[in-house]
């Protein structure tokens, strides 16, 4: 049970209910599969219930990010990427998120930045972030 | 949800199997050091020894044992009382006054009425305030004015902490960011940036408050904040605060109940005394 007094101090709903970081993870991959196949409204119902279960979990906010964008709102996309980016400022995923979140709100300089810096990197993150540049120019 | 402590057992009554609270006049003196009842107290000088033989005063105090009574699980005399209960009821209660024998029954009567009055008007008092908290502010300055601005509040305070400030992508795309996000993303906003006092606040109003909150802001002083302020949350008069008044009024119905009960009681007691009275004459 999570009381008013502990929401307010900062616990977490995963916390008082003993979900671990193992399922943040399983529900944050269901949602990111659900993601992948366009299944827009799904995704969203598992990240919302995701961040509302544990706010400080930066992937979730950056699939959130995702799908905010993907559905055409572009300002809750940015709001989302910027509570990712305020919790792992360093993590690529959320890093990548963020860079998306700009172009589509209409930075394009800060978003492309961004993104020419994640270019360079391997793996996942570099190689979309490179197909992006490749479509930006 | 706060816990509340579990009381066992009325205030003021007294534990079951327990003997009946003295009296407030008896206690009075007794306050500093314990006494046995009045009964316990009149036996053990009637025990004291055959008629006319010296009272137990005078007589020396048999030598104190080591062995406390109760044995091991005596609590020792400076031990604190064991978490986790609630407190004791003051010795005596506030209903103590029933129980003397000192006290006519008028005089009962009369406390009794005395008390279940301020208990009303406690009461009374409460309800005021509980009104006051949730439609005096509306009265003053519109109905969903309190609510929208506590919102407005979160979304001002969350999203500069983004780096969110209105410059970023204007007042409008605040507002469809706010009202997109909704009461519960909001909340867990605000615990994102820090601010996790704020999310129960968030956490009380929706998105579609937020879009309120919003256009109410961008109104203010306006006469738009007037209509638009009626639109949710209600104008005064609305079924809540219809229920508020009829509470309070229940409550002074039941006061006047109260003092006709208690007046017809004496007066009824009165004659019947007079009656009496008269007869004697």
């Amino acid at each position: 049970m999570l009381t008013v007094d502990e929401i307010s101090r900062g616990r977490t709903l995963a916390e008082a209910e003993g979900m671990t970081a193992e399922i943040g993870e399983a529900v944050a991959l269901l949602a990111g599969e659900a993601l992948a196949q366009d299944r827009l409204a799904a995704a969203r119902e598992i990240l919302e219930g995701l961040v509302a279960a544990n706010p400080r979990d930066a992937v979730a906010w950056a699939l959130l990010s995702a799908v905010f964008r993907r559905q055409g709102e572009p300002e809750a996309a940015r709001v989302c990427a910027e509570a990712a980016a305020r919790l792992a400022p360093a993590d690529p995923r959320v890093r990548l998120a963020r860079a998306e979140a700009l172009l589509a709100s209409g930075e394009r300089a800060r978003g492309r930045a961004e993104v020419e810096a994640l270019a360079g990197g391997d793996g996942g993150v570099g190689e979309r972030a490179r197909r992006l540049l490749a479509a930006m120019e | 949800m706060s816990a509340t402590p579990v009381q066992l057992g009325a205030p003021g009554a007294p534990p079951a199997g327990a003997s009946p609270a003295e009296p407030p006049e008896v206690q009075a003196g007794a306050a500093a050091r314990p006494q046995p009842p009045r009964a316990a107290r009149t036996s053990r000088s009637a025990r004291s020894g055959p008629a006319g033989a010296p009272a137990a005063a005078s007589r020396p105090a048999p030598p104190r044992t080591s062995a406390p009574p109760g044995g091991i699980w005596a609590p020792g005399p400076a031990a604190k009382p064991p978490a986790g209960y609630a407190a004791a009821a003051p010795a005596g209660g506030e209903w103590a006054f029933l129980d003397s024998k000192s006290l006519s029954i008028e005089d009962k009567l009369f406390r009794f009425m005395a008390k279940v009055m301020e208990k009303i008007d406690k009461e009374l008092v409460d309800k005021m305030k509980a009104y006051k908290a949730q439609f005096g502010a509306q009265s003053a300055g519109g109905t969903s004015q309190k609510k929208g601005s506590s919102l407005f509040d979160v979304a001002k305070a969350v999203f500069p902490a983004l780096g969110l400030a209105e410059q970023v992508f204007g007042r409008e795309g605040l507002r469809k960011a706010a009202s997109s996000l909704g009461g519960p993303l909001l909340a867990g906003l605000a615990t994102a940036v820090g601010l996790p006092a704020l999310a129960p606040v968030a956490l009380r109003y929706g998105g579609d408050l937020a879009e309120l909150a919003f256009k109410q802001s961008g109104s203010t002083g306006s006469s738009a904040a007037g209509s638009s302020g009626g639109s949710s949350a209600g104008p005064a008069g609305s079924p809540d605060e219809k229920v508020a008044m009829l509470e309070l009024q229940v409550l002074v119905e039941k006061q006047a109940r109260m003092f006709a009960a208690v007046s017809g009681a004496l007066k009824a007691m009165h004659d019947a005394e007079m009656v009496a009275v008269h007869n004697l004459r």
